[in-house]
């Protein structure tokens, strides 16, 4: 019953009474007839709804597909449509169907073509205005993924258009539909489970500039012909280059470099294959953000264009995805099915596991208040997520409050079919609330921000585990190494500079075994620090621009400390995951390759 | 878009904004003969009256018409002892019905009207959602007769007013109940039965379940609780004897650093 049907009753009731009390038919007459008549609204409203409700089926098919499991790619946009089956028969009731669109997913546009006319979402106006707009508007309520169907509608279907922000998992989990009688005297929400999965792969750059060192006529040898099982140069020439510092002495080419005044160098094929080991690190730091901001999706960014752009070259692509929990180790792997087999291993880690534990707040409560009620509606009734009498607290704000941590409890010992005394821990305890509200928000697909997990929670809590984990991980590869490979580390080194010892080692024991090592750091800028990031000539500083200019200050001074320690060892760094980082691994592939030394310019 | 249709355009939105404003204008001075209010009052008082009843009905407070309209009954309809029959009072209570879900509906009503007129001058294309209108108009003036026929029907024949006497009579002449009390609660219990059943069969697996177990929980309640205190309680002192613990290692760990460096010290000092 909602607010208006409430004022009417209330109305009618009262007319009613000081009609018969004062003997006044009319008013009796017209009160009794507004009671009478939302009576008959009520009846016929559940009527309708009993009968419609089984008939709201709506399907939904992405790009075109109606089956789920397939896989999607982050950074692109898809295609959403939705089609109603059935609509002719809806009499009685206006439904306001609304696809809940998951975080994973920005939305774009609406087809204009089916879904009416898209409504912008602009800054709210005043209640005066905005009646007086629905006044003389046609009344129309559909928006991106909204659609309002009512007697006689006859679009059924209706589309949108919605761009994947990053690598992980979309899941399309239903329909809100809120069904309203005809006058707007009664509602009621249900949810209509429509569940939808998807792998979400990273996106990639596909770099033209690289190109292979391979002759493609020589790339399978003749019966009898081995290739060179060590590092070093091919036998057959390639092309002339000019002299780059790092090169080979032996390969200068004399003559050339006499007849040409300049210096110049024999590129020879490559007969060994140059393996790129990707190290990504998961850790919970790097999920910390909305999705497309975080400091993972830079990192399986640039592992995917780097695996994308070795797999073109002929160089297989291996993998170690680890985080505090497991630990994933992809084998070198050449060729297209090795580069989706690459691809889904990351979408899958860049899936957000459970957060770690958070304090309960308001605000957790609030949101999970949310989510419950959008996805299940049906478990806060008071009719059958029942609790005992409370006679404190007696003030009425927190006993609400205390109400609604019961029904949370309630609701959520039911979706994850705990024990009753489950339940009341629940009640009781703030932890274990909070353990199973992050669990449910995290399920929900909900990435890791306030209030999944406090701001103060974001912090990495054991570097020295990491860094450790980190040296095990590039050990482990050493171990099972060949020769020639390039180990490229993806981690969130920045404030872990003081802690480097733990990590160098192992880096120093790849080095001293002729592999390449390069870190690529994401920053949470997503830009590399710079002192000149704000151009002020005028000397009016925002705070913003103070803020940045600060936050800058200090990456650089961090960035600095650790490309001095890693260069120190003969490792490569490069900051924040743009294309600099891509051409600064392609380089070291190029390296390794080549057989040149050394990569000047570690910094990029 | 070309010439044509924007020209058609635009004569739609004057049109349709045009035609809201008479529909407001023509609302409100229905209300205000309802309520009769358009004879001996002041004109500016008048107005005022107006703007408020037009404000109502734009802002589709339909309740607050209602209630205006129960106001002014309650002033100027005169006290009878015996139910007036005579059909202006149900013609009345039909009109000021339609008003009132009139100004609630005003958007869809402007809507209908609109797309009509355009039909009617031939001014672009209309939707097809005109017959649709039409067939809910009727649907909720038949819905609207057969209420208000019912109230007089229901005010008529219960004796739910003063001259209950005269029925009494009527009824013990004609051989029937006193009061029809006990028949009326007899028949609302067995609704009540009956209403809540289906309610409840209409439960689902989860709801069902959740209700299970929030009934077992509230049965429980007591013992849960306590056994969930004794645990906290449990896990608090666990917590602070693991902290004793390690202050204790802390401090004697400090005391052997103290009594090394005192060792130290002696050492030092028998060698000096």
């Amino acid at each position: 019953m909602t607010l208006r049907a409430q004022m009417f009753a209330v109305a009618g009731m009262i007319g009613l009474c000081l009609g018969l009390i004062r003997g006044q038919t009319v008013l009796s007459l017209l009160s009794l007839s507004s009671l009478l008549w939302i009576l008959s609204e009520w009846i016929l409203f559940y009527w309708h709804v009993r009968l419609q409700l089984p008939l709201l089926k709506p399907t939904r098919l992405i790009n075109g597909n109606l089956e789920a499991n397939r896989s999607l790619w982050a950074d692109r946009t898809i295609e959403v449509r939705v089609q109603m089956a059935n609509t002719k028969r809806l009499l009685g009731v206006t439904v306001d169907l609304h696809d809940i669109v998951p975080e994973n997913l920005q939305l774009v546009t609406a087809d204009l073509t089916t879904a009416g006319r898209a409504i912008p979402t602009g800054p709210s106006k005043s209640w005066i205005i905005r009646n007086f707009r629905s006044f003389f508007d046609d009344g129309d309520k559909d928006t991106f993924n909204q659609k309002r169907l009512g007697l006689g509608s006859s679009q059924a279907e209706w589309g949108y258009s919605a761009r994947v922000r990053a690598a992980g998992q979309v899941v399309f989990p239903g329909f809100r539909s809120t069904l309203q009688s005809t006058h707007g005297l009664f509602r009621m929400e249900t949810f209509i489970k429509c569940e939808q999965s998807f792998r979400a792969l990273p996106s990639f750059v596909d770099a033209g500039e690289y190109r292979s060192l391979t002759k493609k006529s020589s790339v399978i040898p003749r019966h009898g012909v081995h290739r060179l099982l060590r590092s070093g140069m091919g036998s057959e020439l390639l092309e002339l280059r000019e002299y780059m510092p790092g090169d080979p002495f032996k390969s200068i080419a004399w003559k050339v470099s006499a007849k040409r005044d300049q210096w110049m160098t024999r590129q020879y094929e490559s007969e060994v294959p140059a393996r790129v080991q990707l190290i990504v690190d998961g850790s919970s730091t790097t999920r910390v953000g909305g999705f497309g901001f975080r400091l993972l999706d830079q990192m399986t960014f640039v592992a995917a264009s780097v695996a994308r752009m070795a797999t073109k070259a002929g160089d297989p692509v291996g993998g170690v995805l680890f985080d505090e929990h497991t630990l994933q180790r992809l084998p070198p792997m050449a060729g297209e099915k090795g580069f989706q087999i690459f691809l889904r291993a990351l979408g899958d880690f860049s899936v957000n596991p459970s957060p770690p534990p958070s304090q309960l707040s308001q605000r957790m409560l609030d949101a999970a208040w949310g989510l419950l009620s959008q996805r299940f509606p049906e478990l806060l009734d008071f009719k059958v997520n029942q609790f005992p009498f409370f006679l404190f607290p007696i003030l009425p704000y927190s006993r609400a409050q205390r109400r609604q941590r019961f029904l949370i409890a309630g609701a959520l010992s039911e979706i994850y079919r705990l024990s009753v005394r489950d339940q009341v821990a629940m009640i009781h305890d703030d932890l274990t609330l909070a353990r199973r509200i992050q669990e449910l928000l995290n399920h929900s697909g909900i990435p890791w921000i306030a209030p999944v997990i406090a701001p103060t929670e974001t912090r990495d809590r054991e570097p020295i585990r990491r860094m450790k984990q980190l040296a095990d991980c590039i050990l482990a590869s050493v171990g099972h190494a060949r020769d020639n490979e390039v180990y490229v580390v993806m981690s969130d080194l920045l404030n872990c500079v003081s802690i480097l010892e733990f990590l160098l080692p192992a880096v120093k024991l790849a080095v001293a075994k002729h592999h390449r090592v390069s870190f690529v750091c994401p920053t949470t800028t997503f830009r590399r620090p710079s002192r000149n990031v704000v151009s002020n000539s005028s000397g009016n500083w925002s705070a913003d621009d103070l803020l940045l200019v600060a936050e800058q200050a200090r990456l650089q001074i961090q960035t600095e400390q650790l490309q001095r320690e890693l260069h120190r060892c003969g490792a490569s760094l490069s900051l924040s995951g743009e294309q600099n980082a891509i051409r600064l691994i392609m380089a070291e592939l190029d390296a390794a390759r080549t057989g040149r030394s050394k990569y000047k310019g570690a910094l990029r | 878009m070309s010439t044509t249709d924007n020209a058609q355009a635009v004569q739609q939105k004057t049109l349709r904004h045009f035609g809201g404003l008479l529909q407001l204008l023509a609302i409100g001075l229905s209300f205000e003969l309802l309520l009769g209010i358009s004879d001996g009052i002041g004109m500016m008082l008048r107005f005022f009256l107006l703007a408020v009843v037009i404000s109502c009905v734009a802002f589709r407070l339909g309740w607050l018409s209602l209630a205006a309209l129960q106001i002014s009954l309650l002033i100027q309809e005169p006290r009878r002892q015996q139910f007036d029959q005579a059909p202006s009072g149900l013609y009345f209570a039909l009109v000021a019905m339609f008003a009132v879900v009139a100004a609630m509906k005003l958007p869809h009503t402007h809507r209908f009207v609109t797309d009509y007129l355009l039909k009617l001058f031939n001014m672009g294309p209309y939707r097809d959602k005109s017959t649709y209108g039409t067939q809910r108009l009727a649907i909720s003036a038949l819905h609207m007769t057969v209420v208000t026929i019912l109230s007089l029907f229901l005010l008529t024949k219960l004796p739910i007013r003063r001259q209950s006497e005269i029925w009494l009579r009527w009824s013990l002449e004609n051989g029937q109940a006193v009061w029809p009390g006990a028949l009326l609660l007899s028949l609302m219990i067995a609704a009540l039965v009956v209403v809540r059943e289906i309610a409840w069969r209409q439960l689902d697996r989860s709801q069902a379940s959740l209700y299970l177990r929030s009934v077992q929980m509230i049965a429980n309640y007591r013992d849960l609780y306590r056994f969930e205190r004794q645990r906290r309680v449990q896990l608090r002192n666990v917590q602070s004897s693991s902290q004793q613990s390690t202050t204790v290692v802390a401090s004697r760990t400090k005391i052997r650093r103290r009594k090394g460096h005192f060792s130290a010290n002696a050492t030092s000092a028998k060698r000096l």
